[in-house]
């Protein structure tokens, strides 16, 4: 690939007609062969999660039941993002969290590939999908609530930017239990499409959320930083939010679970 | 047998109409006429700046009821305004119309019936337009909710009309009511399967389809010792616009899976004893041809 630029998953990238390439991403594979202004798009899902990302040339094949784009660009972005539902996250372990105490934890969020034709801006965006293929879960109540995706145990207590796979971004979200009671974290709405995504060049990190939890009758206070992440490190954004903050859907961050009769 | 008929003009009677009408009722008519176009475009500049403003957030039931309490308004006062023109008294008019309602209201008891019981579907929000209603037997997407009655549109696209008497007056199911639902499938594997087994394949299939939400989570019941197996029903839970994908994936997968593991479904069959049940009917098949 020619006039190529490259700093982690965000790629800046010049497609060359009659070329195919191939990307793969988590557990998801694209190819894409361009053909004059014809961009044909093939994505699919393979049987393995890698935990790296890959780009490669491959032999044209026939296009037919491909999607197909019809641009005059020949510049490709391939931009990550974050989720477009919400993250319920799950700890499998149960976290007692005591009264007036502060927890400092870690988030590892799958991330989503946007691909845009000819710049990065939304009215330019051909394909929007997940790295990984997301489990769908539902948050509150069967009558009213909100869609998500689930996420098994997320959570580190320590920043260890390791473990950190190529497909994920870091998310540093900070508990402070108000209550006189004791908050059992059994689930927590966490909505990163509002968001936004940083990179150190090497990783990805979403901006700081702080959940404050006054009761179990009372709504949360959650407030995002608007800044970046980490203040001591060297961070450019690259994504902005899928959607802008909403305080009213904010309010509703932590789900007790109820016995709720199904029969 | 033809008739002609001849039209004698008498030369007293004066066929020029319009000669005799004077000044002041054409100036009358004419303030009528631009009462009523005016009117109209008022009545309809209205409604398209209030479309402009609210309707992107409102509903299609919020929309069709706001748009309808526009128009029947604005036909009112045009209407009141025309009066006023033609020096129509309004107290006048009251007091015929409610004669003529009376007289009217008994010959049109059904119309009159189906109108309140609008009223009051719209007032209690059972449903809204585009929900997926059942009354009795019928199923369908609501249409429009009218004066009179309300149209489904059904899944084969049919239009299907049903008074508002009937429906203020029958059970309504809305289907598509809450935004997630659950499926029910009934199932049913041989005596001799492993039924923790079952359990466990059942668990695993419901959490790897990624359209069935983990929560509410599915459940899984051992309903009945049947005829020919022990009856499951599953109940998986899905977001409503995803019922065919989920219902296609979780049917395929479970066959799937089950051929698999070699779990049996079965279907009805008769096993015939001849009254010792250690030994079965005896079958014995024998050749119609010339043995070799």
């Amino acid at each position: 690939m020619d006039e190529q630029t490259k700093t982690g998953l965000w790629i800046k990238s010049k497609i060359e007609e009659d070329t195919c390439y191939r990307w793969h991403i988590g557990n998801r594979q694209f190819k894409l062969i361009r053909k004059k202004n014809v961009w044909n798009i093939q994505k699919s899902i393979l049987p393995e999660t890698g935990t790296g990302f890959s780009i490669e040339r491959c032999i044209p094949e026939s296009t037919l039941d491909w999607d197909k784009f019809i641009t005059e660009k020949v510049m490709l972005y391939l931009v990550p993002a974050l989720p477009d539902k919400p993250l319920v996250l799950r700890p499998e372990s149960n976290f007692q969290i005591m009264p007036g105490t502060n927890i400092q934890l870690f988030v590892q969020i799958p991330l989503w590939i946007q691909l845009f034709a000819g710049s990065h801006r939304y009215e330019n965006l051909i394909s929007d999908f997940s790295s990984v293929e997301l489990s769908n879960t539902w948050f509150g109540e069967p009558d009213i609530g909100i869609p998500a995706y689930s996420l098994n145990n997320p959570v580190q207590t320590i920043k260890d930017t390791e473990k950190i796979l190529s497909y994920e971004a870091m998310c540093p979200l900070q508990i402070i239990n108000e209550s006189n009671e004791i908050l059992n974290f059994q689930r927590l709405a966490l909505h990163v499409e509002q968001l936004d995504l940083y990179t150190n060049e090497v990783q990805l990190f979403t901006n700081e959320v702080k959940v404050k939890f006054k009761g179990e009758d009372r709504a949360s206070d959650i407030t995002f930083s608007g800044s970046k992440p980490f203040s001591n490190e060297k961070l450019r954004r690259i994504n902005s939010p899928r959607e802008t903050a909403r305080k009213n859907i904010l309010n509703r961050g932590f789900y007790f679970i109820k016995t709720i009769t199904q029969y | 047998m033809n008739f002609i008929v001849k039209l004698q003009i008498l030369p007293s009677m004066n066929v020029d109409f319009f000669k005799n009408i004077s000044p002041e009722t054409w100036a009358t008519a004419r303030n009528v006429l631009l009462t009523i176009v005016i009117g109209y475009i008022m009545v309809q500049l209205l409604a398209f700046i209030i479309r402009r403003l609210f309707w992107k957030n409102m509903s299609k039931q919020s929309k069709m009821l706001m748009n309808k309490g526009i128009v029947y308004s604005g036909v009112f006062i045009i209407g009141f305004l025309v009066f006023t023109e033609l020096g129509i008294k309004i107290t006048t008019l009251l007091g015929a119309a409610g004669v003529l309602g009376i007289v009217v209201g008994i010959a049109s008891q059904t119309s009159i019936g189906n109108a309140i019981s609008g009223l009051f579907l719209i007032s209690e929000r059972s449903f809204e337009i585009g929900d997926l209603i059942r009354v009795g037997d019928k199923l369908g997407h609501v249409y429009s909710i009218d004066l009179l009655s309300i149209k489904l549109k059904t899944l084969d696209n049919l239009l299907i009309r049903i008074p508002n008497l009937t429906i203020i007056s029958t059970e309504v199911t809305n289907i598509t009511r809450f935004p997630i639902r659950r499926m029910e499938i009934n199932l049913s594997v041989a005596y001799k399967e492993d039924l923790g087994k079952v359990m466990n394949i059942l668990k695993k299939i419901c959490a790897e389809e990624p359209l069935c939400l983990d929560e509410p989570e599915p459940l899984i019941l051992f309903q009945n010792f049947g005829d020919s197996g022990i009856e499951i029903l599953l109940g998986v839970w899905f977001e409503k616009p995803n019922f065919v994908k989920t219902k296609n994936s979780i049917f395929q997968t479970i066959k799937k899976t089950f051929d698999e593991e070699g779990i049996e479904i079965p279907f009805p069959h008769t096993t015939i004893y001849t009254g010792d049940v250690t030994k079965p009917f005896p079958v014995k098949v024998e050749y119609a041809g010339k043995e070799k």
